[in-house]
């Protein structure tokens, strides 16, 4: 960042503190947070600095830490296992779904079972427990989104989530704020009203 | 600041201001914790992550079962709709089946099993274990049967039916002979009784609104708690359509009834009388049909009895005792049965509460006698050869128990779902009864003033979580089937029966065996057992609950299989002489019956006949102006059972209490409604406290003014004034119930619901209760307009002016979402308005802010009166209409909006989008029809509440406006399984949850682009209008104008 851009920075983040307070006056609340929405590079860089291990919508950072270390290079760089094998709800619903630990364990009892992060998988499966994943990519909640609408139009996954075959550990490579999903159904032509998302 | 303006344009300014408040949040808070995302360990086979998945069912709600479809997200249940394909609702459910969701989700049910220890717990009850409260109670059962006393057993139950009815019997009969009671606070006793005196056949029978061209109702609440409300309605709505298009009856009704209720609205004529008259009405109509020769039915030995029945119920004998003019009354019984227009094609209604008095019984054969005369009998009034009242107890049956209590001789009561504390007369003292039984077992699923006083709760699945079927009437079977897991640690009723007879069966072995020899005692009492019930097997069946429903239905396949053969071989005339098809494998027949919701066929009407003798009925009684109205205080109380609570049952739920009461638009509360004159008479007002004392009972009420109720009377709804029946039902008020006699009316054993006299003394004291609307004058506004339907026939339709607008004309590219409404066919029932609150997530702000008038509803019903015409018209004229976002093509909140969080959408949808409102709150001020909402906090869901919450849309904070979305989210939905069929969206795509749910389907909702939707063809329509048209706002809801007939 060059000083010019940090300057800028450093006067729009205290405008906006100023005019925060100023509009708590007017507004009591705002409801649900715009901020994501609308959402800037600095205030992202502010939350991930004090919340390393939290992903955050706006953040395609570093990938948070996970129970297992789960390689999607290994799965699907190298096993060229299709997406939609494990995230089997993405043409079916609005969410591609995590595997279940049945699905897991149905490869890895033959699979690798010796291996110590399978070995771990396999605990959570004899003991028929879930096992509890960080979330990745987080959307907000007043925001709709429909895997299956997206692959029906006919997208590529990695086209959102990145060249996942390539990470270790799935992170967030697309921004997801508004503006990102704006240009994209702009370029596609496709609906830019807001209750597309927004209901 | 001014560089900052130069430079800082207005949505730059908002990103600003969004961005501040994370920044500041993330440094001034701890961070928060990672979100999870939880995998299925197994995934279910039926379960999509967000997609719904339907189950069919059956509603628990009043005794009517109508037919639901409960919509699931990830295993919970969130929304309940009709079931298109039920014979009874065909797709419409009432108020009470939309509000289902909240007995589900109630946070003060039971949630695990109680046992009383005094001074622990709520109420006493503390948590006991299941093993340890059925062992107790089959204890109890073994020690009776020991001792020969299992008649001192006695169980009491809602009028069930089907599995669990025969299931319950049985186990009575298992473990020795218990007495068995199903009772039901509405038991129609008079109109049974009346059906059994005259015809030989106890009946409620089914009345067909549908084919009768004139109504005429005696006090009989056919649209709210009647009998089959939600069939009646659609029946009553398709016979008025004035364009004939579904029978071209254009039926006509005229309603008797002392106060103007929901039903009598709803007439073409409403009749306001003396209480307690109806049976002198309906005799003087049947003595004029018979006198003048105008009877359609060929039986005269008949009809000579009958006129020697009714002969000195003259019209003038009849105007005298109910102040409707003889003329009047005699007009009516010449239209009501002509000959020239043939038999079978009127259907008068009565039986019902308001007319329910000492004379219940004569008042109810009065009216059958008038369905005979006129040849309605097996045409619009028809007796299935078994209907699920048949074995309904009466409240005499329930008095005797409450004796028998008291005198010592019930050693054990077991009260499945009842609530008799409440529902029977505060004389009875069904509470002091309690108290003298040693040992009482409630088997419920939520607190009610009756398991509050219990020794012992055994806590039950709710319906949306239970197996089960309901034989309504011979042919009409629903299968209930469990829309998702039990929340809590609950039983199936039919399960703790089951455990509990078979542990007290085990128990008795097991202490026979240690007697030595006492094994043949108990064989006796079972062989004893035999032969007292009917065909009541004396052991218990094996398995769950579900394996005897199975079993049951096993059986009925059988003979389904067998009726059908005999049918037929009895037209046998099939040319190829084509074997039968092959029975249908019962896992397919099974499987079948739960996607479908039950089994239904056609069954003919039992054909009755006039008895010989016709004893037991006192026509004299209905002269007695005494018996109707007994004590000889100034005012006749009028209890009517609530639309909302039905007899209490449904008082806890959040939704029933906020939503306005359909007739004076009041919530949360309870009231005392009395003519203006008559408060004025007594001097209390509006608001104010007043006693309410009869010769049974004391209670204290606020005044509300009706001048749509007689002088001289005052009319309290049923269902409020608990005490112990969660923290939204509990001391709301006061219920009319206290105030009743409790001696059983003579000829029918049923409840004296009519006929108490009470004094009413002022106190210097108010205690509001918030309306709504208050006021029901349009003030010439013409928000709800009406048609006579000879203009209409004329084609002499006023016509709209259009408007000449500065506003650029809008394009719909695609589609332009609009609705039509028929005021003609609502009923102002409210179904429409809990299915908005269910589906849309709308919140309940309670009482306080219901007086402050925040109330969150997206969809409200207005309630209208316009003065009669003529002067001797007493009826005065009611309109109702939904009132919803009107999504305005020019729409004035859109103009004013800072942020565009409301704008016009190309489909013509007024969006609101809740991420850019920052609550200024002037579309709310500048929407001319007060259909905005502000959350001034955010909304409380208390646990396990939120549960019911639809995950497809949005829960809204405070500070942000909300309105009615038109359904956006089931737009999305159709649009979604368009695309997947690959085809352009078409008309029925798109259903919002009010049109979904109305009985009358007086909402139509569709693409106004495509010329052949039905939503096109009505907006179009000669009655159709626009409210507020002169503000020009070009709203996508079109009303279709009230015919006055």
């Amino acid at each position: 960042m060059t000083q010019h851009t940090l300057d800028r920075l450093a006067l729009r983040v205290g405008a906006a503190v100023l005019l925060a307070v100023a509009a708590a006056f007017l507004t009591a609340g705002v409801g649900v947070i715009p901020a994501v929405l609308y959402g800037q590079q600095e205030a992202a860089e502010t939350a991930a600095d004090t919340t390393p291990d939290v992903p955050d919508a706006l953040d395609p950072g570093a990938p948070p830490a996970q129970p297992i270390d789960f390689s999607h290079a290994r799965h699907v760089g190298q096993a060229r296992i299709d997406c939609q094998f494990c995230h089997a709800y993405a043409r079916r619903g609005p969410v591609a779904g995590i595997p279940s630990v049945q699905r897991c364990a149905g490869c890895h009892q033959a699979i690798l079972s010796e291996a110590p992060e399978i070995l771990k998988v396999l605990d959570y499966w004899e003991n028929r427990q879930p096992i509890p994943w960080v979330r990745v990519h987080n959307l907000p909640d007043h925001v709709r989104f429909n895997h299956k609408a997206h692959i029906r139009a006919g997208f590529d996954c990695a086209e959102c989530h990145g060249d996942v075959g390539a990470m270790t550990i799935a992170r967030q490579v697309s921004s997801l704020s508004m503006g990102w999903c704006v240009d994209c159904h702009q370029t596609n032509n496709a609906s830019r009203d807001c209750l597309i998302c927004h209901h | 600041m001014s560089s900052l303006t130069e430079t800082v344009g207005r949505r730059t300014f908002l990103k600003m201001l969004g961005s501040a408040g994370p920044a500041a949040a993330a440094a001034a808070c701890s961070p928060v914790p990672p979100e999870r995302i939880i995998p299925y360990v197994v995934p279910p086979d039926d379960v999509v992550p967000g997609i719904p998945t339907w189950y069919a069912s059956v509603c628990g709600e009043c005794p009517t079962g109508c037919g639901v479809l409960v919509k699931t997200r990830e295993g919970r249940a969130i929304k309940v709709e009709g079931n298109p394909e039920h014979p009874v609702n065909r797709g419409g459910l009432c108020v009470r089946g939309q509000s289902s969701l909240q007995g589900l989700y109630d946070p003060d049910r039971y949630r695990e099993p109680l046992r009383r220890r005094e001074g622990e717990g709520r109420d006493g009850l503390a948590p006991a274990g299941w093993s340890d409260a059925e062992t107790e109670v089959a204890k109890r059962i073994a020690a009776l049967r020991a001792e020969g006393r299992t008649d001192r057993i006695a169980v009491v139950t809602p009028a069930l039916t089907g599995t669990l009815d025969a299931l319950i019997d049985r186990w009575c009969g298992a473990i020795g002979g218990a007495r068995r009671l199903r009772y039901e606070t509405y038991a129609w006793e008079a109109m049974r009784a009346a059906h059994g005196a005259l015809f030989g056949r106890a009946a409620a029978p089914y009345h067909d609104f549908g084919r009768a061209e004139l109504v005429v109702s005696f006090s009989a609440d056919f649209l709210e708690t009647w009998l089959t409300s939600v069939a009646h309605t659609r029946d009553y709505a398709d016979a008025r359509r004035p364009d004939g298009t579904t029978t071209g009856a254009r039926a006509r009704s005229v309603h008797f009834e002392p106060r103007m209720s929901l039903t009598a609205s709803n007439a073409d004529e409403w009749v306001s009388i003396e209480p307690g008259s109806e049976g002198a009405i309906a005799a003087a109509m049947v003595q004029v049909i018979v006198a003048e020769g105008r009877a359609q039915v060929e039986d005269d030995a008949g009809i000579e009895r009958i006129a020697g029945l009714v002969a000195d119920w003259t019209p003038e004998a009849a105007a005298q005792r109910s102040g409707v003019p003889a003329e009047r009354i005699a007009e009516l019984a010449r239209a009501f049965s002509d000959p020239a227009a043939g038999p079978g094609r009127t259907l008068a209604a009565g039986g019902a509460v308001a007319a329910s008095g000492a004379d219940g019984a004569e008042a109810a054969a009065a009216v059958a006698l008038l369905n005979y005369v006129a040849g309605n009998i097996g045409a619009t009034v028809r007796m299935a050869p078994e209907t699920m009242w048949d074995g309904a107890a009466t409240y005499a049956d329930m008095a005797a128990l409450a004796d028998a209590m008291r005198a010592g001789e019930i050693e054990l009561l077991l009260l499945h779902q009842v609530n008799p504390v409440h529902t029977m007369p505060a004389a009875a003292d069904f509470a002091g009864a309690m108290a003298e039984v040693p040992l009482v077992v409630a088997i419920a699923s939520g607190p009610t003033d009756t398991t509050a006083r219990a020794d012992i709760v055994l806590p039950a699945h709710t319906p949306l979580e239970s197996w089960g079927d309901h034989v309504l009437a011979s042919g009409v079977e629903g299968l209930m089937q469990p829309s998702m897991r039990p929340l809590y640690d609950t039983r199936h009723v039919g399960d703790i029966f089951l455990a509990v007879g078979r542990a007290a069966l085990a128990e008795a072995g097991a202490g026979a065996d240690a007697d030595g020899g006492g094994g043949a005692g108990a064989g006796q009492e079972l062989a004893g057992a035999e032969a007292e019930g009917d065909d009541v097997a004396a052991t218990l069946p094996d398995g769950e609950f579900y394996d005897v429903l199975r079993e049951r239905w096993r059986e009925l396949q059988a003979a389904r299989i067998e009726a059908e053969a005999s049918a037929g071989t009895d037209t046998a005339d099939a040319p190829d002489g084509a074997d039968a098809p092959e029975p249908q494998d019962f896992e397919d027949f099974w499987a079948d019956a739960i996607r479908r919701g039950g089994l239904w066929w056609l069954v003919e009407p039992e054909p009755v006949n006039l008895r010989e003798s016709i004893d037991g009925l006192d026509f004299g009684r209905l002269a007695d102006a005494e018996a109707g109205a007994a004590g000889g205080r100034a005012l006749t109380l009028l209890p009517y059972p609530s639309l909302h609570f039905y007899d209490g049952r449904a008082a806890n739920r959040p939704w029933l209490q906020e939503i306005p009461d359909p007739i004076l638009k009041a919530t949360w509360g309870s009231w005392i409604e009395l003519h203006p004159e008559t408060a004025a008479g007594i001097g209390a007002e509006e608001n104010q406290l007043v006693t309410v004392e009869s010769d049974h009972g004391r209670v204290e009420a606020t005044v509300l003014l009706n001048p749509q109720l007689h002088a001289g009377v005052a009319a309290m709804p049923i269902g409020q004034g608990q005490t112990a029946a969660g923290r939204y039902a509990s001391g709301r008020g006061a219920s009319p119930l206290a105030l009743l006699d409790p001696v059983p009316a003579g000829a029918s054993g049923g409840l004296r619901f009519a006929g108490t006299t009470v004094d009413l003394t002022p106190r210097e004291l108010h205690r509001p209760v918030h309306r709504l609307q208050r006021t029901f004058d349009q003030h010439g506004r013409g928000l709800a307009q009406a048609v006579t339907q000879e203009a209409l026939d004329a084609g002499d339709i006023p016509h709209e002016e259009e408007h000449l607008t500065l506003n650029p004309p809008i394009e719909h590219p695609d589609h332009r979402w609009a609705m039509a409404i028929d005021i003609d066919a609502c009923t102002g029932c409210n179904a429409c308005v809990a299915a908005c609150y269910a589906e849309n997530n709308v919140p309940t702000v309670g009482a306080n802010e219901m007086r402050r008038g925040r109330t969150m509803s997206w969809l409200r019903i207005e309630r209208f009166i316009e003065p009669a015409a003529d002067a001797d018209g007493d009826g005065a004229d009611a309109r109702f209409l939904p009132m919803l976002c009107q999504h305005c093509d020019h729409a004035p909140c859109e103009t004013v909006c800072p942020t565009y969080a409301t704008y016009h959408t190309p489909e013509g949808l007024n969006a609101q989008v809740y991420n850019r409102c920052v609550g200024t709150r002037y579309c709310a001020n500048n929407c001319p029809y007060k259909v905005r909402r502000f959350n001034w906090f955010d909304a409380e869901f208390p646990d396990p509440l939120p549960l019911q919450l639809n995950p497809d849309v949005t829960p809204r904070s405070a500070g942000v406006m909300e309105k009615c979305t038109f359904c956006v989210q089931r737009i999305a939905a159709g649009r979604d399984t368009a695309r997947d069929e690959d085809r352009p969206m078409q008309d029925g795509d798109v259903t919002p949850a009010c049109a979904q749910t109305c009985p009358a389907q007086a909402i139509v909702f569709g693409d106004l682009n495509d010329p052949d939707s039905r939503v096109s063809r009505l907006s179009a329509d000669a009655r159709g209008y626009h409210a507020l048209a002169e503000t020009n706002a070009r709203p996508a809801v079109t009303y279709l104008r009230k015919v006055l007939r």
